[in-house]
């Protein structure tokens, strides 16, 4: 820690900013943490710089403390998510800032206090407002001392200590972010996770010498202290928006290197480089250092794991071009600290899985593939999550499915009871991830529409599932009318673009207008911005013979609010195929065909792009009728009811 | 008599009631129809027309189960729990009533299904086995409180710790155990029916308590052919499985198929009475007095202690297993 003795005040293109050709790095942390076991809790101290990119002379500066949601229960999270047990049973958690001063300047810690800009808890803590004795001019910039203490809660919520396993994420004072309306610092939510700027983040950690720690960025050096048994590392990273890290003796600590030109064919690179129309130098990718933190009891797991990390790193930079950064780590928590797992944080994300957990159940390679992807959406493309949960994790959701879908195939349905693959043993379908989001969807297609502040669903299962399925489906869909090629182009421009920087939604749509050539606003007012179901069905349809020539009409009704134009196919008798496109404008349609055949089937959306529909069985219609389906199912049921009820009658 | 010759003994008495194996099918397939029927209209109607209906014949989308239940009121959807128990409740309370029949057949002398034995042992020993059956309930509880219990100690001891593994193979043993205790009351009660049904007796907490004592007196022959009946049934399920894998998408022979199993599923069952009725009667055979007499549709409960007394003293003279009173807790014509 280099302590500051002075207000900076210095220009724009500042040492903040140098050789950097993305976005602004507004903040620099410096932070020192020590990490007192018997106490579950940290002693930090921070030095914070931060610059104002801003038109406007600022005089107030706002932090997250998001810790102290963990304070009481009267936090505006946990008033909106419960109580969790293990908090009540004395594993609350929470930061208190002990000392905030200007660097060579006036202390502030007196003039803290906490504000509660998204609602009326004046018992929230999780916002802290601190007012400038002088303000901050545009283009200067501004160097706190910040000490806090966070004494970590029994992990909850991604945070926390379970044992001897330790996850500090959210852990340390973080500045809001500064937009043209003022600071965007919201509260922490149930249902919300975060948004910061990007900058450079140096963090000194000490700890017992018998921990294995694993952190954000790339560590920089390492002092052992045999007396105070002891273990400083410091590790850096640039170009990020926040830093977490995990701590425990039982880590098993393995590291392998990412090679690219084992993991990516000569062909597939150019595959690639087609798709997305880029020279294949474009889409080269580069070596990653893996490190994997994993419980020792899943070390038959190892391989798994690698594999799905080799798996992101490869397809999401296929896709949107090379991880920029030189690690990534992987930590597995252990069993009864699943609340850490699946996150994500800036070169860092948790995953998780069981003991001997069977293949084809998407543990832990989703969960792995999945946080990954969050290093392109939210790592490097940091949307606000608060406000705008989907693009990262609606983005996320879309890739994850397109390449589990790819290079895992189906899974199981989850049908695990006491961990055993029942749902194999039975031969219960498999389902991919197009399915399952489909199937999520159709749950509650009309609880909300997708872009919302994340604390403002109707409930967590509509905030999950407008932010992850429905979006995956949506973005699934608009794949399939515009073409993979055109979707494939707009989605890396948009990572490209944005690298580093807080897009929007209409950022994206922007994107997706400029590559694709189309104006897409009314697909994205309507299951973007909308809630309206789409719901084609096919309607009357009727062939009358008169002479030789029969007279056949079809008619297509929209059930629906949502409207989209739709294809039609019409298939007669004699092979004669007719293919229609209807606006959907109006509630139905309807066409006359006149010839020497019959109709023999009529189908809506034949090329299945429209995978928002919420009813398939009604998009299509054939002549003669199927008994055969309806006979098998019936049969089975029959069949199933007969067993059961003999088991059941065991008891008589 | 050892398990298996109980089992054997069993085996060919099932096998001479085929029609009471057509009874049990018609009991359970009427039942079944309840819910297979509206399936039928429901697929007919909704995918009868639909082209989506040919891929559905290949593989089954959990899509459509999921459209249709979006689709579905949630009035209907919720109303569906309680309607599938009732049918439940119903077809034990069927199941009961069918037992009553089935045990009269195999306690009796030729062990020959005629229906008029069948169906007079069905309403003759229908209120007892009913009885018993809401004894049986109680220990089922017990059985659900041990499992709780044993969840709670788990948690206790692992539920906190840093491991799965060892809370996990204490779940795969506490599942082991209560599956043990369900089999355990399931055996203890048939029992306890067979002695309702054999002594043409009404004292159902007698039977049950007295159920108890013979099959742990005798564990290693009552489990033996509980036990090997029920490697029968595994051995079945294993080949329908087999085959049901080879059939693949003909819908016609797996519906045979499937039928096919619901018979053998029904053979078993009858199989366990049967076998345990063998073995039974071998343990504590049924007093001169009563044969004939329990067993004629309309014959008249026997006097308790004295078949009691006639028992005990007809497994001692065939010198074969502990008189009547090794069945009971307490003393010949105790209290119980």
């Amino acid at each position: 820690m280099r302590p500051g003795r002075f207000l900076l005040a210095v220009p724009l293109v500042c040492l903040l900013e140098t050789a950097f050709a993305g976005g602004p790095r507004i903040v620099s942390y410096e932070i020192s943490a020590r990490l007192d076991t018997k106490a579950r809790a940290i002693q930090g101290s921070e030095t914070l710089t931060w610059l104002n990119t801003s038109a406007a002379e600022v005089s107030e500066l706002r932090f997250h403390l998001y810790m102290n949601a963990f304070r009481n229960d009267r936090s505006t999270f946990l008033r909106e998510g419960g109580v969790p047990d293990r908090l009540k049973d004395g594993g609350w958690g929470w930061i208190d800032v002990r000392r905030m001063q200007i660097a060579g300047g006036a202390d502030l810690t007196k003039s803290i206090h906490f504000v509660h800009p998204d609602d009326d808890n004046a018992d929230d803590r999780t916002v802290a407002s601190v007012p400038l004795p002088r303000p901050v001019k545009p283009g200067q910039s501004i160097t706190l001392q910040i000490d806090f203490y966070t004494r970590l809660p029994h992990v909850v919520s991604r945070t926390g200590y379970h044992g001897d396993f330790y996850m500090a994420g959210q852990w340390f004072p973080k500045i809001g972010v500064l937009q043209p309306a003022g600071w965007n610092c919201h509260q922490f939510h149930a249902n919300s996770e975060f948004f910061a700027d990007y900058g450079r983040y140096s963090v000194t950690l000490t700890t017992p010498s018998d921990y294995v720690v694993g952190a954000t960025g790339v560590l920089e050096s390492r002092r052992d202290d045999a007396a105070a048994n002891t273990t400083t590392r410091t590790f850096v990273q640039e170009d990020v928006h926040d830093f977490a890290w995990t701590a425990s003796p039982r880590f098993l600590r393995i590291e392998r290197t990412f090679d690219p030109a084992r993991e990516v064919s000569a062909r597939e690179l150019a595959a690639y480089a087609a798709l997305e129309g880029i020279p294949e130098a474009d889409a080269a990718l580069q070596p990653v250092r893996m490190i994997l933190l994993i419980q020792p009891e899943h070390a038959d797991q190892i391989e798994r794991h690698f594999r799905a990390l080799s798996t992101g790193l490869k397809y999401f930079g296929l896709m949107y071009g090379a991880y920029p950064y030189r690690t990534i780590t992987v930590v597995d928590p252990p069993f009864g600290g699943g609340q850490a797992g699946g996150m994500e944080y800036p070169t860092l994300i948790t995953a998780g899985t069981n003991w001997h957990e069977p293949e084809h159940t998407g543990n832990p390679e989703m969960v792995i593939v999945h946080e990954f992807g969050h290093q392109f959406w939210y790592g490097m493309v940091g949307n606000n999550e608060f406000e705008e949960a989907w693009l990262d994790e609606g983005i996320n959701s879309y890739s994850t499915s397109k390449i589990l879908d790819k290079v895992y195939g189906s899974w199981d349905l989850p049908v695990r009871p006491w961990g055993l693959p029942v749902a194999r043993w039975a031969g219960l379908p498999r389902i991919d991830w197009d399915q399952a989001n489909r199937m999520a969807y159709l749950f509650l297609p009309k609880s909300d529409s997708i872009v919302r502040n994340a604390w403002e669903f109707y409930n967590g299962t509509s905030y999950g599932l407008n932010s992850y399925m429905h979006p995956a489906l949506m973005l699934r869909t608009l794949e399939r009318v515009l073409g993979e090629p055109v979707m494939a182009r707009v989605m890396r421009t948009y990572q490209q673009r944005w690298r580093y920087r807080h897009p929007a939604t209409p950022d994206f749509i922007a994107v997706v207008n400029e590559v694709s050539g189309r104006d897409m606003k009314p697909f994205f007012d309507q299951f973007l911005y909308g809630s309206n179901i789409l719901d084609y069905k096919v309607g009357d349809v009727s062939s009358n013979k008169k002479g030789k020539i029969y007279e056949s009409t079809v008619k297509i009704r929209r059930e629906g609010e949502a409207v989209w134009p739709v294809d039609i196919r019409i298939r007669f008798k004699n092979g004669r195929v007719e293919n229609r496109q209807w606006d959907g404008a109006y509630r139905w349609v309807k066409y006359e065909f006149t010839g020497p055949a019959a109709i023999e089937s009529v189908e809506i959306d034949p090329e299945h792009k429209l995978l928002l529909d919420v009813n398939f069985a009604n998009n299509s219609y054939r002549a003669e009728p199927v008994y055969g389906l309806a006979v098998k199912w019936a049969a089975n049921v029959l069949s199933w009811v007969q067993n059961l009820l003999l088991a059941a009658s065991s008891l008589s | 008599m050892s398990p298996l010759h109980a089992i054997a003994q069993g085996i060919r008495a099932v096998n001479r009631t085929k029609r009471m194996w057509l009874v049990y099918w018609l009991a359970t397939t009427i039942f079944a129809l309840v819910c297979a029927l509206p399936v039928w209209m429901l697929v007919s109607s909704t995918l009868g027309h639909s082209l989506w209906a040919d891929r559905l014949m290949n593989e089954f989308d959990p899509q459509f189960a999921v459209e249709l239940a979006s689709a579905t009121p949630a009035a209907v959807l919720s109303a569906m729990a309680p309607a599938a128990l009732a049918l439940a409740a119903a077809f034990v309370l069927l199941g009961t009533f069918l037992a009553g029949g089935a045990i009269a057949v195999f306690t009796s002398e030729d062990r020959a299904y005629s229906p008029g034995l069948f169906w007079a042992g069905c309403g003759k020993n229908f209120a007892r086995l009913f009885r018993l059956s809401l004894i049986s309930l109680l220990f089922y509880a017990a059985v659900l409180a041990v499992s709780a219990g044993l969840a709670k100690v788990g948690q206790s001891l692992w539920g906190e710790g840093m491991e799965e593994r060892p809370l996990r193979v204490y779940g795969w043993c506490r599942l082991g155990v209560v599956l043990l205790l369900l089999f355990l009351v399931n055996m203890i009660f048939d029992y306890a029916k067979i002695r309702l049904v054999a002594r043409d007796r009404r004292e159902t907490w007698r039977a049950a308590l007295g159920s108890v004592a013979l099959v742990f007196r005798n564990f290693r022959r009552t489990a033996g052919t509980f036990a090997g009946v029920l490697v029968l049934g595994g051995m079945l399920w294993g080949v329908y499985t087999l085959l049901r894998g080879a059939l693949g998408n003909w819908v016609v022979q797996s519906i045979v198929l499937a039928q096919a199993y619901v018979v053998s599923r029904i053979w078993i069952k009858l199989l366990f009475y049967a076998g345990e009725a063998e073995m039974y009667l071998a343990i504590a055979p049924r007093p001169e007095a009563l044969v004939g007499q329990a067993l004629s549709p309309a014959g008249p409960a026997a006097p308790e202690a004295p078949a009691d007394v006639q028992a005990s003293a007809a497994a001692a003279s065939a010198g074969g297993e502990a008189p009547a009173s090794a069945e009971e807790p307490g003393a010949p014509g105790g209290t119980l």
